[in-house]
């Protein structure tokens, strides 16, 4: 679904957030990414979403649809979030009425408040993330990266999170999420790499998650 | 890229960015151009110019309109990442026509001119010639190129002088002193040929400028 040979990332004339990380991801894979802040982790994610080109090394195997969810979702649009996921929706392949009904589906299962129709800068962090996760499930994606989803969510849509993951990866689609090293990963994942100052490495210790 | 250039254009509406050139553009046209009785030619050189200047900022405003994290989602769902520079400047130059069309016919409205279909084709192609280069530099005056907006205002002058004033640097500085020069084309037989030259010139300004843009904005995002 994605492979990276060799990957290294450095910005500019900084020191390397990524160092020679060969990683491969496959279809129906669910795979944790763990590691503290700065690790290298966001970097990791971008680069396996193709949004940057790595330094050195390459990324093939490129999945024809990928949904990208990030750790921050911008409140800054003063776009309300029915208008954005159909934008997101349309730009993903769907029709207007197509994409304005699954954005409909998924916000009122993620319980977005105060509702669809508000400017997506007066939405909590939390109800902006939830927009997040929306255009990100907009058209079900071959590869869905996710960047510490589970921040700045209530319990309830924790929940709903971890169930629209878990249908994701049932319909086939590969599955890529990060989480702090402390916390328990929330939903089992079947890969699990760990990650500090920019190497990655396969955890063969497989924490049990809950849910 | 229809859906990505409807996008963005909703974008740039929702975010306002785009009053400001706009005025700087209309206060330039009105300041250039208003109660002129020279060659008409002559004054849509003054009208392509101002373009330029708002046709920078214009670009920059389209472009940094997008949160740079929502841009990352943008790249996502774009999937080809370079559709998303294309888009950007698809949007600026849809934007630069409407402003396009006000310069060719303010200066018809505001002043006394002889007007010919070759001057007003002479015209319309140096605005279009102007909006390309300008949405070029834009291009490489906004995020992710140029992240910080002092940064980027600087840069973004600075090119605009040089494009502007250099002696001889194709496309627009030879454009426009043939269109102000000693002969005014409108006096003699135009050659509107040179002048689709300066505006394929402009284009090829403005892919190169794209092609930079989006190798820079792959190493940076």
């Amino acid at each position: 679904m994605v492979t990276l040979a060799g990957v290294g990332k450095q910005y500019g004339r900084g020191r390397a957030v990524l160092v020679d990380v060969d990683l491969a991801v496959r279809a129906g894979d669910v795979v944790a990414v763990v590691g503290g802040n700065g690790s290298g982790k966001s970097t990791l994610l971008r680069i396996m979403a193709g949004i940057t080109a790595p330094t050195t090394g390459t990324r093939t195997d490129v999945p024809r649809s990928i949904g990208y969810v990030p750790e921050r979702f911008p409140a800054s649009t003063r776009m309300s979030a029915h208008s954005y996921l159909r934008h997101m929706g349309r730009i993903r392949g769907l029709s207007t009425r197509i994409a304005g009904e699954r954005a409909d589906e998924l916000l009122e299962r993620l319980k977005l408040e105060p509702g669809p129709d508000f400017a997506i800068r007066d939405l909590s962090k939390g109800n902006a993330q939830k927009v997040a996760v929306a255009q990100s499930l907009i058209t079900r994606p071959e590869l869905l990266i996710l960047d510490e989803p589970w921040s700045g969510l209530d319990s309830s849509a924790h929940g709903t999170l971890s169930e629209l993951i878990a249908e994701t990866a049932l319909a086939g689609s590969a599955v890529v999420f990060t989480d702090h090293r402390e916390s328990v990963s929330r939903v089992e994942a079947s890969k699990r790499y760990e990650i500090e100052d920019g190497r990655v490495r396969r955890s063969l210790q497989r924490r049990q998650g809950h849910r | 890229m229809r859906a990505l250039v409807r996008y963005t254009l909703a974008n740039l509406f929702v975010s306002q960015r785009f009053v400001p050139p706009t005025f700087l553009y209309l206060v330039l046209l009105a300041v250039l151009t208003s109660s002129d009785s020279g060659p008409l030619v002559t004054v849509y050189a003054a009208a392509a110019g101002s373009l330029l200047a708002a046709s920078v900022w214009i670009t920059v405003a389209v472009a940094n309109a997008e949160d740079p994290v929502s841009r990352w989602v943008l790249l996502a769902n774009a999937r080809r990442t370079s559709d998303v520079v294309t888009a950007t400047a698809l949007s600026a130059l849809l934007y630069q026509v409407a402003l396009g069309v006000i310069g060719l016919l303010y200066p018809l409205y505001s002043g006394h001119h002889t007007v010919t279909a070759s001057a007003l084709g002479i015209g319309a192609v140096a605005e279009l010639t102007c909006a390309l280069v300008g949405t070029g530099i834009g291009l490489l005056c906004s995020r992710p190129v140029i992240v910080r907006t002092g940064v980027s205002t600087l840069a973004g002058i600075a090119l605009v002088l040089a494009v502007l004033l250099v002696k001889g640097l194709p496309p627009v500085s030879p454009m426009l002193s043939r269109m102000t020069g000693a002969s005014p084309v409108d006096t003699a037989v135009p050659d509107v040929l040179p002048f689709v030259g300066f505006a394929i010139l402009g284009a090829a300004a403005l892919y190169g400028c794209g092609v930079l843009a989006h190798r820079l904005g792959r190493r940076r995002d």
